[in-house]
């Protein structure tokens, strides 16, 4: 258990007084130094040669020092509590020399507390209020083994003695009390950890004095003449008593009554000994409250001690709980009933539910389509592993064991075959096309039946009813959601138009409202004609205008492009799924995409797309300058920066920049907090403003020698735009933050300021922009991770500045200095985007 | 390297973008649009988990109608971001 080291030295640093050197010393235990009282304890420190095993520990030191300790005049409980506050300190772990520099420190922390001195009064260690001062009671202190305690008894007397109820230390029965709140905890982990002094231990469980005797105390101690002391210690031993019982039939029910309840439905008995169980539990709630009550009356530092609140809450306190006593006899019996009771075996509880689990797998296979993909599995696990599970456990007198032996690994087979069978039935149905086709057409039914309803007056209402018909008109005619080979069913458009027909006093105002939907079905129909329903309105449209303007060779090129790039992407998606080999993946894997695409805005994406197409067809000479003037780019072979024509320019860092930046305006002042920079929509190109600052943009160096003239903007790939591109107005679009021109707002630090109340707008400094771009309830975690990047970053706290020293600087702002808010508001910013703070 | 919508509009002038209805030339940059993203986002959630999976989808779901809802998107989840450059620069390629 301990490691040593062969120069170990003696752990005592200071104050040792070990005349004897490590190397000098036998290493036989049996010659190590004889102690028995605590001074004889640190005047010979422990060596790590001394103890070379927990024997050795509990010889040398547990049982001698316990000894010591009583004899310095230590109570038994005290000599406990104090050992084993130490053990809780000492850890086994750790090598020799450091455990016995533990032990030595510890005892050298006990001679200091000074022998003879009541130790109560040190507020740590636990004073014996086991020991009476009723000579009554004498008799039942016999029962300590431990005979050398006995002194002990008259020493605690006296200490006792020495305390008038106000004097007495507040901390003392609280201490206790938790010491003694769950008895079976603290012995286990004692007697994991090391033999504790036994004799104490034992001597405090049997020194509890039967609970029988306590009402009859209770009588004596209200009879006679007041003692706060008395109502004290009968208040502590009660508590102990009627705890101990409580602990004992908790562990007693969790032992008996709920082990197999995963298996079987509990008898009578033990339903009412469970229910009685949970209002027991009820009921100490209310008794711990009233035991605090008392406590807190006599604990109370009042001078005058309150006689009659003692009086009341302890009989409140000891009336109620003597019928909870009553109640955990009750229950104590119940339990040996239940405990009586015959109670099926394991085997049979697990054998009913696995033949449950056998008929509704049977049920599902028969209406399961072979070609279901999942067919074999579900197959396998109902027809060979489910018997094979049930013949395991059917094994005459086997079984039984068998089963609570593999008990979790049955359960997990269980479980898993139950959650097999249910996942199977959910997709079966979702795959049952004509169910959810008869869905959308009840609920398309439904909303038309509401909208015959409406008076022509309700227009708001009207118009919100057609927005759901069309979207759930849309929807059932989506591929996605229509599998391939799925019969058509009867929502056709000829039933939409036959609604139509139908309700001819709304067809005025059903067409108005069409014609304000963009992509109506009535639209589409009045200007591209009846087309099969089976192809995609949008594809109609495009191919329609692909034949109104049959000459225009760059979209035509482009739209050869989309039709390449879904025949590659028909192929790419077949490629994922026949790994999958799951058709109802496909479906579900199909609705997830188009889920995710719709959400986002794509023709942001598209124009991307469209630019860098549309630029890899031009001519090359065609280039695009890009300068301090022109960050925007014009086509224009004169000034030649970067060439978009050449398909490697126009790269990905490129793309990724756009990308990121589009709604730059936003994204400036949310990074900045200031003014917006000048903005250019709503001009034209002749008269655009020249205050566009400079790009720096990854990849591509920009000249910034020359400015050209505005007249020198002439466009020269002439015949290529059309006709309007010059009236085009100008657009702004992007505007990237300029470092040269941004100006830091700084901030004085002022007396008093702390970085907390900096970043949460609680100083002068006023309130930092990116706490309103965060989720309210990011603030506290934002600021935190802000201040452990200032800690741990010197680079960023330059930057920002105002902070002094090494250790933690957060915490340590210069007064006088300034600080940059703006370079707190981007880290701020960098941080909520990292950790994904943003609203 | 930066684009604007001067240079878009001019682009779409030229491509005759501008000679349709406002409703048909947003159809084609649908269509444009659906072919990319959606290859995007299919290959990007094949390198995910099923947990990251849902949690850029609610990510999705729960931004969606923002305005600046792209930027953050592409700023926020760079792999996405980086796939969907990818899916471009292949469009760009296949034209």
């Amino acid at each position: 258990m301990f490691e040593y080291s062969s120069n170990a030295k003696t752990g005592k640093e200071s104050g040792a007084v070990n005349d004897l050197p490590a190397s000098e010393k036998p290493p036989i235990v049996i010659d190590s130094p004889k102690r028995t009282t605590l001074q004889e304890f640190t005047d010979a420190p422990f060596t790590a040669e001394e103890i070379t095993s927990k024997d050795d520990y509990n010889r040398l030191i547990l049982t001698p020092l316990s000894q010591a300790l009583i004899n310095a005049g230590y109570a038994l409980a005290q000599v406990d509590a104090l050992i084993k506050k130490t053990l809780d300190k000492i850890d086994f772990n750790r090598s020799a020399e450091y455990f016995v520099s533990d032990i030595n420190l510890m005892i050298s922390n006990l001679y200091n507390d000074a022998p003879g001195v009541p130790v109560a009064t040190t507020g740590e260690v636990i004073a014996d209020p086991v020991v009476l001062p009723n000579p009554a009671k004498t008799s039942e202190l016999e029962v300590v083994s431990n005979t050398e305690a006995l002194p002990v008894v008259t020493i605690a007397n006296e200490g006792w003695s020495e305390f008038s109820g106000k004097d007495l230390p507040s901390s003392v029965p609280f201490t206790v009390v938790k010491e003694f709140a769950s008895p079976v905890e603290n012995n286990k982990e004692s007697m994991n950890q090391v033999d504790l002094a036994s004799a104490a231990t034992e001597s405090r469980v049997e020194e509890v004095v039967p609970l029988a005797n306590h009402s009859d105390r209770f009588q004596l101690i209200e009879n006679q003449v007041f003692s706060h002391k008395d109502y004290l210690e009968f208040v502590y031993q009660f508590h102990t008593e009627v705890h101990k019982q409580f602990d004992d039939v908790l562990i007693k029910a969790s032992n008996n009554l709920k082990r197999y309840s995963e298996f079987y439905t509990p008898s009578k008995t033990e339903k009412e000994a469970l229910q009685f169980l949970s209002s027991l539990k009820a009921q100490n709630v209310k008794i711990r409250s009233l035991r605090t009550s008392v406590m807190n009356a006599l604990e109370s530092e009042a001078v005058v001690v309150n006689e009659s609140e003692i009086k009341t809450s302890a009989r409140a306190y000891v009336e109620s709980s003597q019928s909870f006593v009553l109640n955990i006899k009750k229950l104590d019996g119940l339990i040996e009933i239940a405990k009586g009771e015959e109670k099926p075996p394991v085997n049979e509880a697990y054998k009913a539910q696995l033949e449950t689990l056998r008929v509704d797998g049977g049920k599902i296979l028969t209406t399961l389509p072979s070609k279901y993909p999942r067919y074999a599995e579900v197959q396998d696990l109902i027809v060979v592993q489910l018997p094979k599970l049930l013949k395991d456990i059917s094994v005459e007198g086997s079984g039984d064991q068998l089963a609570q032996e593999g008990s979790e690994w049955f359960m997990a087979k269980r479980d898993y075959i139950r959650n097999v069978i249910k996942y199977v039935k959910k997709e079966y149905e979702f795959l049952n096309f004509e169910k959810r086709m008869e869905d959308r057409v009840a609920a398309l039914t439904t909303e038309l039946n509401s909208f015959k309803k409406l008076s022509q007056e309700d227009e708001s209402t009207k118009k919100l009813l057609l927005s759901d018909l069309v979207s759930i008109f849309e929807t059932s005619q989506r591929p996605d959601f229509i599998p391939e080979n799925a019969p058509l069913l009867t929502l056709s458009d000829d039933f939409f138009v036959e609604f139509l027909e139908k309700q001819k006093m709304y067809k005025d105002n059903v067409q108005n409202l069409y014609k304000s939907a963009e992509t109506s079905v009535e639209d589409w129909r009045k200007k591209y004609g009846a087309e099969t329903s089976a192809e995609v309105p949008r594809k109609i449209i495009i191919k329609k205008l692909l034949a109104d303007t049959p000459h225009d060779p760059i979209l035509a090129a482009v739209w050869n492009g989309i039709e390449k790039k879904q025949t590659a992407r028909q192929e790419s998606l077949g490629t994922v799924l026949s790994q999958e080999q799951d058709e109802f993946e496909m479906t579900r894997w199909r609705e997830k995409i188009s889920r995710i695409v719709n959400l986002i805005p794509i023709r942001k994406i598209s124009k991307v797309a469209i630019i860098s197409a549309a630029l890899s067809l031009l001519p090359e000479n065609n280039t695009v300058a890009v300068g301090p003037d022109y960050p925007l780019g014009e086509f224009n072979s004169k000034s030649v920066v970067a060439t978009l024509g050449n398909t490697t320019e126009f790269n990905s860092s490129a793309i990724g920049n756009y990308l990121r930046n589009i709604e730059a305006e936003k994204h400036k002042s949310f990074l900045t907090n200031e003014e917006k920079p000048e903005v250019l929509s709503g001009q034209s190109v002749e008269t655009a403003p020249k205050t566009i600052h400079e790009v720096v943009a990854p990849g591509i160096v920009f000249s910034t020698s020359s400015k050209p003239n505005l007249s020198e903007r002439s466009i020269s790939g002439a015949g290529f735009f059309s006709p309007q591109a010059d009236q085009v107005r100008f657009d702004q679009g992007i505007v990237f933050e300029n470092a040269g021109k941004e100006k830091p707002t700084f901030y004085k630090i002022n007396n008093g300021d702390i970085f907390w109340n900096i970043n949460e707008g609680q100083t002068l400094a006023g309130k930092l922009t990116v706490m309103s771009k965060i989720k309210p309830d990011f603030k506290q975690a934002l600021i935190s991770r802000m201040r452990d990047e200032i800690n741990s970053d010197a680079e960023i706290r330059t930057k920002i500045g105002g902070f002094v020293g090494n250790d933690d600087p957060a915490s340590h702002l210069e007064v006088g200095a300034e600080m940059n808010m703006t370079e707190l508001n981007r880290l701020g910013e960098l941080v909520a985007a990292k950790y994904r703070y943003l609203k | 390297m930066v684009i604007n919508n001067v240079l878009f509009e001019k682009i779409k002038n030229s491509i005759g973008l501008d000679t349709v209805p406002l409703n048909v030339s947003n159809a084609i940059l649908d269509e444009v649009g659906i072919d990319i993203l959606g290859r995007a986002v299919q290959n990007f959630l094949l390198t995910q988990g099923e947990w990251e999976q849902q949690s850029f989808e609610l990510w999705v779901e729960a931004h969606s109608g923002e305005k600046d809802m792209l930027e953050k998107l592409v700023t926020l989840y760079p792999v996405f971001g980086n796939f969907l450059i990818e899916e471009i620069l292949a469009f760009k390629a296949t034209t």
